[in-house]
C-alpha cells in the first residue's frame, strides 16, 4: 500500500502550521542525538569570572574529528539596561562558537568584538553570535537559596524554566561569522541550525556554572551547587520576535526540506500494514509524557490559551485512538481532534518509528545557493498553469483592502523587520516581498494580457515579475515550500509563522506575549553537557 | 575589508533594491557579484557606478534574458564604461555554472574596497522605512516592558 504525502494545500495554512509540536527530527534532538552516539566529550577550559559576576569563560564540546567552543563573557548589567528587544545595547552576558579551541589571543580578541553583539566584526572561526539576559526574580531567587546552603524551591523554577534566556542566535556569515557553505559538508553541522543549536546546549551549561559562582561568591563556604536533578530541568529562554517570519518566506526550498522530510517519514510509517508492540508502546509513551508535562505549558495570551486547552483535550481524547494501523490513527486525529491535537499525534508517529524518522531526518539540508536560475524557456501558458496548480488559494482572495492590510518592512531605526497597518503609515514604498499570494496573483493577471513569446521575453518586458516567477518555479518542485494563507492580511498572527520555526528548532513552552512575540524554552530536561549518553540523549523529549 | 559572501549578497541585493531595480533583478545582480568575488578582490566603486546608471535595469534586463534562456552571453553594449566591465564577467560566470561549464575555485571570504561598502550601505538603507514613534512600538509588537 502507498499513502499519499499530506498535501500542501491541506497543510500548509498558517493555523496548521502554528500547530505544529517538536519531534525527534527538531534540530536540537537531531545535535544531542548525535553528541550521545558519538561520545562528545565536554570540557571547561577556562573560567574566570570575578566577584561581580564580570569576565570570560570557555566550554569546549570534543566531538570525533573537530572541536567547538562556547567562548562568554560575562557583565555586570545595570538593571534599567536589561531589555530582550533586539534593539537593546547590553546584556548580561554575551557569547560566540569558536570553530576548534581559541587561544588567549583569540580570546582577547574576541573581547574587542562580541560584546558589541550588532557591531561585532567577526572573522570565518567564528560560526554564531549570541546574547542572553537573566530572568531577574528567578536569577535572585535561586542565589539566594544556593548561597544560604539551600537548593531552590522547584516549583518556582518550573514556572519559568529557565535562568537566563537568549534574545538572538546569529549565524551564517552574518556580522561576518562564517559562511554556511563553508561548513555545511561537515556531517556534525550538516543538518540545519546544528551550530546555533550547539551554542545554545553550552549557553545552558555555562549559565549553571555563573549561577554556582555567584551562590559562593555570596555564601562563602556555606553555598551549595545547584543539583544536577534540578540544573537538568531548567533550560534556556529565548525572547523571539517578527525578525523570524520573513525567514519563512525567504527560504521557500529550506522549508519544503523540513516539512516533505517530516510528511515522507509520515507517509512511510503510515504504509506500515499495523503497529509492532514496541513501536505502539513508543507513540502512546509520547503521548503519556505529553499529557504530563502540559499542566507545565502556561501562557496569559488567549489565542494561546486556547490552543492549549484544545491539545489538553486532544490528549486526553488520543487515549482511545484507533491503533489498528498507523494510517487509521491517522486518519481517526484528523477526523477526531484539532489541529493542535493532529500535529502532536503526528509527533507521536514519529517517536514510535525512530529508525524511519531518524533516516528522513538526515534531509532536511539543501544548498540554496544552488538551483537560481529561471528556466525561461516555459510558455505563458505552462506558467499560468503552474500558478494555478500551487496557486489556486490567491487566485481565489479578491486582495482587497483587508486582505493588504499589512505591510512588511524594515525600519531605518533599528534595521529589524516591523508589519505596519497599510492604511495608516506611507509604508509601500518600503514594502518587503513577502506577499507571494498577492504576488503570485497579480503575475498570473499580467501574464493574462501579454503576447510574450516565453516567460523569458515576458520577464524582459516586466522585470518586476521576476522574484515571483523565480519562487514559482522553485514551488514546482518544493511544494512544502508554500504557506497556503495570506501573509499581509489583518487576520494574520505572524506567531503561528514564528511557531512553525520554533518547532522545527525543538522549543518548547511556545508563549506568545501579543500576536508578535514572545518566550519559549529550548534544552529543557535535557542532559548537562557534562553527563551525556547515549541512554539519555536517545531518551530526551 | 573582508566579508562573508552572505554579508556581500544580502548588501548587495538590497542596495540594488534602494537603487529602483525590482528585486528579482537585484537578486540575479548580486549572485553575479558575488561570482565576481569568489575570484578575486573587488577593487572600486564600479558595482554602485553600474547601479546608479540610468541604463542599469535595461541591460539587467538584457543579461538576465540570456542566463533564463540558457544561452551564451551578447557582446556588452559598446556604450558601457570600461570599469563597470566585472558585472559582464560576473554574468558569464555563471552563464558558465549553469551549462556545467568551467568550475571556478571558492574564496573563503570575499574582499572589497571599504569605500564600495559605504557606499553600498548608503544605498541599502534607501530601503528601510523612516519610523514614528506609534509604528516604533506597533510594529515590532512588544511592550515597553518586555522584562521579568
Amino acid at each position: 500500500m502507498t499513502v499519499a504525502l499530506r498535501t500542501p494545500d491541506k497543510l500548509m495554512k498558517l493555523h496548521r502550521l502554528g500547530s505544529f509540536h517538536p519531534s525527534r527530527m527538531s534540530f536540537m534532538y537531531q545535535l544531542l542525538r548525535r553528541m550521545g552516539r558519538e561520545n562528545w566529550r565536554y570540557e571547561r577550559q577556562l573560567f574566570d569570572i570575578d566577584e561581580q559576576g564580570v569576565g570570560r569563560a570557555v566550554l569546549t564540546m570534543h566531538g570525533p574529528y573537530r572541536s567547538y567552543s562556547l567562548v562568554a563573557f560575562a557583565h555586570d548589567l545595570p538593571d534599567e539596561l536589561r531589555s530582550d528587544r533586539v534593539i537593546a545595547q547590553a546584556w548580561d552576558a554575551t557569547f560566540c562558537l569558536f570553530d576548534g579551541v581559541p587561544s588567549t589571543e583569540d580570546i582577547d580578541r574576541l573581547e574587542t568584538q562580541v560584546p558589541g553583539q550588532e557591531t561585532a566584526r567577526l572573522t570565518p572561526t567564528e560560526l554564531c553570535l549570541s546574547r542572553a539576559n537573566r530572568s531577574v526574580r528567578l536569577w535572585q531567587q535561586v542565589v539566594d537559596a544556593l548561597s544560604a546552603g539551600r537548593q531552590p524551591d522547584e516549583q518556582q523554577l518550573a514556572e519559568v524554566g529557565y535562568l537566563m534566556r537568549t534574545t538572538a542566535v546569529y549565524g551564517s556569515g552574518k556580522f561576518g561569522l562564517c559562511d554556511r557553505f563553508a561548513i555545511a559538508d561537515r556531517p556534525e553541522l550538516h543538518a540545519p541550525f546544528q551550530a546555533e543549536m550547539l551554542t545554545v546546549f553550552l549557553i545552558r551549561q555555562f549559565v549553571r556554572d555563573l549561577i554556582n559562582h555567584c551562590a559562593v561568591v555570596k555564601g562563602g563556604e556555606q553555598a551549595v551547587e545547584l543539583s544536577p536533578e534540578l540544573a537538568r530541568s531548567l533550560g534556556i529562554g529565548n525572547s523571539t520576535g517578527l525578525g523570524m517570519a520573513p525567514f519563512l518566506v525567504n527560504h521557500p526550498r529550506l522549508i519544503d526540506r523540513w516539512i516533505a522530510a517530516r510528511e515522507s517519514a509520515l507517509a512511510e510509517i503510515a504504509e506500515l500494514a499495523a503497529f509492532d508492540a514496541s513501536s505502539l508502546q513508543r507513540a502512546k509513551a509520547k503521548l503519556a509524557k505529553g499529557i504530563a508535562k502540559i499542566p507545565c505549558w502556561r501562557s496569559r495570551h488567549p489565542y494561546q490559551i486556547e490552543r492549549v486547552a484544545q491539545l489538553k483535550a486532544d490528549m486526553l481524547k488520543l487515549e482511545q485512538v484507533d491503533c489498528s494501523s498507523p494510517v487509521a490513527s491517522l486518519d481517526w486525529a484528523e477526523e477526531n481532534l484539532s489541529d493542535e491535537g493532529r500535529e502532536f499525534w503526528a509527533t507521536c508517529l514519529l517517536e514510535a518509528y525512530p529508525q524511519i524518522a531518524d533516516r528522513w531526518s538526515e534531509e532536511m539540508a539543501i544548498d540554496e545557493a544552488a538551483g537560481y536560475e529561471i528556466d525561461g524557456n516555459w510558455s505563458l501558458e505552462q506558467t499560468l498553469n503552474a500558478i494555478q496548480r500551487h496557486f489556486d488559494w490567491a487566485l481565489k482572495c479578491d486582495w482587497d483592502e483587508s486582505e493588504t492590510a499589512r505591510v512588511w518592512y524594515v525600519s531605518q531605526e533599528k534595521l529589524e523587520p516591523r508589519l505596519g497597518e497599510r492604511a495608516d503609515e506611507p509604508l509601500e514604498a518600503f514594502e518587503q516581498p513577502l506577499a507571494p499570494g498577492r504576488d503570485m496573483a497579480a503575475f498570473a493577471r499580467s501574464l493574462q494580457t501579454s503576447e510574450a513569446q516565453n516567460l523569458a521575453a515576458f520577464l524582459r518586458e516586466t522585470p518586476e515579475f521576476r522574484h515571483t516567477a523565480r519562487r514559482l518555479q522553485w514551488v514546482c518542485e518544493y511544494p512544502f515550500g508554500e504557506i497556503h494563507d495570506n501573509t499581509i492580511s489583518a487576520a494574520l498572527k505572524p506567531i503561528d509563522m514564528l511557531r512553525l520555526k520554533l518547532s522545527f528548532f525543538g522549543a518548547t513552552y511556545f508563549d506568545p506575549r501579543s500576536d508578535r512575540w514572545l518566550r519559549i524554552c529550548m534544552f529543557q530536561d535535557a542532559p548537562l553537557a557534562d553527563e551525556l549518553s547515549l541512554g539519555n540523549c536517545e531518551g530526551w523529549g | 575589508m573582508d566579508v562573508s559572501f552572505n554579508e556581500l549578497e544580502a548588501r548587495v541585493k538590497k542596495a540594488a533594491r534602494g537603487a529602483g531595480l525590482p528585486w528579482g533583478l537585484a537578486e540575479d545582480f548580486a549572485k553575479a557579484i558575488v561570482a565576481v568575488a569568489q575570484q578575486d578582490h573587488i577593487s572600486g566603486t564600479w558595482v554602485v557606478d553600474f547601479l546608479l546608471h540610468p541604463r542599469a535595469c535595461d541591460w539587467l534586463k538584457e543579461l538576465t534574458y540570456e542566463l533564463d534562456m540558457h544561452s551564451a552571453s551578447k557582446p556588452r553594449p559598446a556604450n558601457v564604461p570600461a570599469q563597470m566591465n566585472p558585472v559582464w564577467e560576473g554574468f558569464e560566470i555563471r552563464y558558465l555554472q549553469l551549462s556545467g561549464g568551467k568550475r571556478y575555485p571558492l574564496r573563503l571570504r570575499a574582499t572589497i574596497d571599504s569605500e564600495l561598502w559605504l557606499k553600498l550601505e548608503k544605498l541599502e538603507f534607501q530601503t528601510y522605512a523612516p519610523e514614528s514613534d506609534e509604528s516604533r512600538l506597533k510594529g515590532a509588537g512588544a511592550g515597553v516592558n518586555d522584562n521579568d
